[in-house]
């Protein structure tokens, strides 16, 4: 099974310093990463290895929890526990910092760009989640600041597809959020969780949403529209998500983030026990029950906690991770004969 | 323990307070229920005396048990129809401060934005302090009251703190004359404007105005209202919107 | 037989009084407890509701003047998602009952109107460094 993931390459991407997330621009060609160290580093492959294309340097005062690309690929927001979000423009290999946002109270924990690109979220300490809306000469405008969760937001994620926007707290709980007469609104809290959720994840359909949690299981959570054939009872036009299935009994620590592979269906954890696993759904199961297996197991992949996984969105099997010993890594996962 | 003897060869009970309660309770008991014929006991009166003590602190205990568990069950019951009550009148009352604060904090996030002169800015937030001041004052009053039973009473206070200290607030109060208090405030506006137009500072400026009419250095809110009206106008902007400023929302 | 009977009568004489005596207290102190939680009660109540009354007071107060600052500034056109958020702030403290403590939906519309009051300040370029938190005040519980 160890077999199934191989290391291609090991970095320090922010010697020391910590490694807290990576994005994949939309391409797969190029890798964002930042860290503890308050930079924002670009990684692209020259040959046969990743080199440091560009060091975003100067936007921010203190670390950088997170990074996310525009779905066109040519701008890249940074947020940052200084209270900030930066949104950076590309232009050849050169990033300039267009604009700050600024307005949460506190640390500013995760930033998503909504699929359309016009609609950016973020999500802070302060308990809120804001949503921004961009204009043609890149004016950033808040739409709607949501005071939905009773605890800091760890996590910001759009659906794949729709305007849809959700969120993830340290009270246990993940939130839905969408458009209701030019204001957003809560329209889902997904309570199962039996402590802080760290990380979310749509699949490829966005009908599933993963979501991990310091309770050291991931949760699966599906999408039933109103009049679903299951017969899931659903309030108004809103669907409803229903749990169904917990991977439980894998991760001995916080699971700190999932990543779902847009391409395989194959779903990574990164773990506070320094290991990388990876799931795939049972060819099978049902899929209103479906079980995972485990499919391959990385135990010691960084020296210290796992912080981020992220599979390539064009490369088959290609899977980046970070850690808190300021190292990224890139895995080859090779799904295994026999599940 | 003068009564133990007494009780050795009696049965043990348990009641809540524990069977050595019962042991030494059995004495009295025996000393209380033969008093009458005294020809049970032919001990000293010393040990009777005793006995009858104990009974009654005993008896003093259950009272206080009794007194103790009537002001939890009374309490319980009733804190919350206080705290409804209490609830309701304080949002009311704090309402018109809020509101104050809000408008004069408008005006300065708009000075602020529109690079206006430092000595507007450091007017608005004098008076913002002084706001400030008659929050306190208002809450302290509230604390200090808040024993009253009704809220008119509690009104009543606060409407006597201010028209002990002002004129011209009668007319304030009296929701049946806003039009007249319309016209009132705008002729008010104007003539602390202009006695405002010199290079007096706004607090010395007012204070001095306020002792003259009061003799008291407690801001009113007529006259924080008066004031904010004023640097309304000097911004020219008129804020009718001081007329919904009101302590009484009958 | 006997002695266990009179100790048994004795045993109700004892606690037939220690009810009644208890009863007693009960009574007086019931009494006394009902008066106590009403003051104490309403001295929580009152700061409670003191504190989002001045808050709610704030945003209004804000609100309002600061429509009639961008319907009087003629020179630029003000923007309509400013003009449109303050009324919807305006709105949604109008619909607030900030003086039931009973309204179910108290927290949960005070956080709303908060988000909004934040979304106004953001619109407004009200930037976070100057803004007058309205919880800091002399209500600091």
């Amino acid at each position: 099974m160890k077999d199934s993931l191989s290391l291609l390459a090991r970095i320090p991407a922010h010697p020391d310093s910590r490694c807290w997330f990576l994005a994949w621009d939309p391409s797969g060609t190029l890798l964002a990463s930042c860290g503890g160290d308050r930079s924002v580093r670009i990684w692209g492959k020259e040959g046969d290895s990743w080199v440091c294309k560009s060091v975003l340097g100067e936007g921010h005062q203190r670390t950088i929890r997170k990074v996310a690309w525009s779905p066109c690929g040519s701008y890249l927001a940074s947020a940052s526990f200084d209270a900030t979000t930066c949104i950076w423009k590309k232009s050849q290999d050169e990033f300039e910092c267009v604009t700050t946002l600024e307005g949460h109270e506190n640390e500013v924990k995760s930033v998503s760009w909504a699929p359309s690109g016009s609609l950016l979220a973020t999500g802070s300490r302060d308990k809120s989640v804001w949503v921004w809306e961009v204009d043609e000469e890149d004016e950033y405008e808040c739409v709607s600041v949501l005071n939905a969760h009773t605890q800091d937001v760890k996590h910001v994620v759009w659906h794949p597809n729709q305007e849809l926007l959700a969120s993830a707290s340290y009270d246990d709980t993940v939130k839905l959020y969408r458009e209701e007469e030019d204001d957003w609104v809560c329209c889902a809290t997904l309570e199962g969780h039996e402590s802080t959720v760290w990380s979310l994840a749509f699949d490829q359909s966005g009908e599933r949403l993963a979501s991990c949690s310091d309770d050291k299981t991931v949760r699966i959570w599906h999408q039933y529209k109103p009049g679903n054939e299951q017969g899931v009872v659903c309030s108004g036009a809103d669907p409803s998500w229903k749990c169904i299935c917990t991977l439980s009994g894998f991760h001995t620590r916080t699971i700190y983030d999932v990543a779902w592979c847009r391409l395989t269906g194959a779903l990574a954890t990164a773990c506070g026990d320094d290991a990388i696993r990876i799931f795939e759904e049972e060819p099978l199961s049902n899929p209103q029950q479906p079980t995972f297996a485990l499919t391959a197991h990385m135990p010691r992949a960084h020296s210290q906690d796992v912080n981020c996984v992220a599979w390539n969105p064009k490369e088959l099997g290609l899977l980046a991770s970070c850690s808190d010993d300021g190292e990224m890594a890139f895995w080859k996962y090779q799904r295994p004969e026999v599940c | 323990m003068p009564g133990r003897k007494n009780c050795s060869d009696s049965h043990t009970f348990t009641t809540c307070t524990g069977i050595l309660v019962v042991t030494t309770t059995m004495s009295w008991v025996k000393a209380a229920v033969s008093r009458p014929s005294e020809d049970v006991f032919d001990e000293d009166a010393d040990e009777l005396h005793l006995v009858q003590k104990e009974w009654k602190s005993t008896m003093e205990k259950r009272v206080k048990e009794g007194y103790r568990d009537g002001v939890e069950a009374g309490k319980e019951l009733s804190l919350q129809q206080g705290f409804n009550r209490g609830y309701k009148q304080g949002a009311e009352l704090m309402m018109t401060c809020g509101q104050l604060k809000g408008i004069l904090s408008a005006l300065l996030s708009w000075c602020h934005l529109n690079g206006q002169i430092s000595a507007l800015l450091s007017k608005i937030n004098n008076l913002l302090a002084e706001v400030g001041k008659y929050e306190k004052c208002v809450l302290k009053y509230m604390n200090s009251v808040s024993a009253q039973p009704h809220l008119g009473e509690l009104l009543d206070s606060v409407q006597d703190m201010d028209l002990s200290h002002t004129v011209p607030v009668e007319n304030e109060f009296d929701a049946t004359e806003t039009g007249r208090l319309c016209e009132n405030e705008s002729e008010l506006s104007e003539n602390s404007c202009r006695s405002n137009g010199g290079a007096d500072s706004l607090q010395s400026d007012s204070w001095r105005r306020t002792k003259e009419h009061t003799h008291s250095e407690r801001p009113t809110l007529a006259w924080l209202k008066e004031e904010t009206a004023c640097l309304g106008e000097q911004l020219g902007l008129s804020l009718d919107i001081l007329q919904h400023v009101q302590q009484l929302e009958s | 037989m006997a002695a266990a009977a009179s100790a048994s009568d004795m045993f109700d004489a004892i606690v037939m009084a220690e009810e009644r005596f208890h009863g007693e207290g009960y009574q007086e102190g019931y009494a006394e407890g009902s008066h106590v939680g009403v003051i104490e009660g309403s001295r929580y109540g009152a700061l409670h509701g003191a504190k989002i009354g001045s808050e709610i007071g704030y945003y209004l107060g804000f609100a309002l003047t600061w429509q009639r600052l961008l319907h009087r500034s003629a020179e630029e056109k003000p923007s309509k998602k400013k003009i449109k958020a303050l009324e919807s702030l305006i709105g949604m403290i109008q619909k607030y009952p900030f003086e039931d403590p009973i309204y179910d939906k108290l927290h949960e519309d005070l956080e709303k109107i908060r988000g909004k009051f934040k979304q106004v300040c953001s619109l407004l370029n009200i930037q976070s460094d100057f803004r007058i938190n309205p919880e800091r005040s002399a209500l600091t519980f």
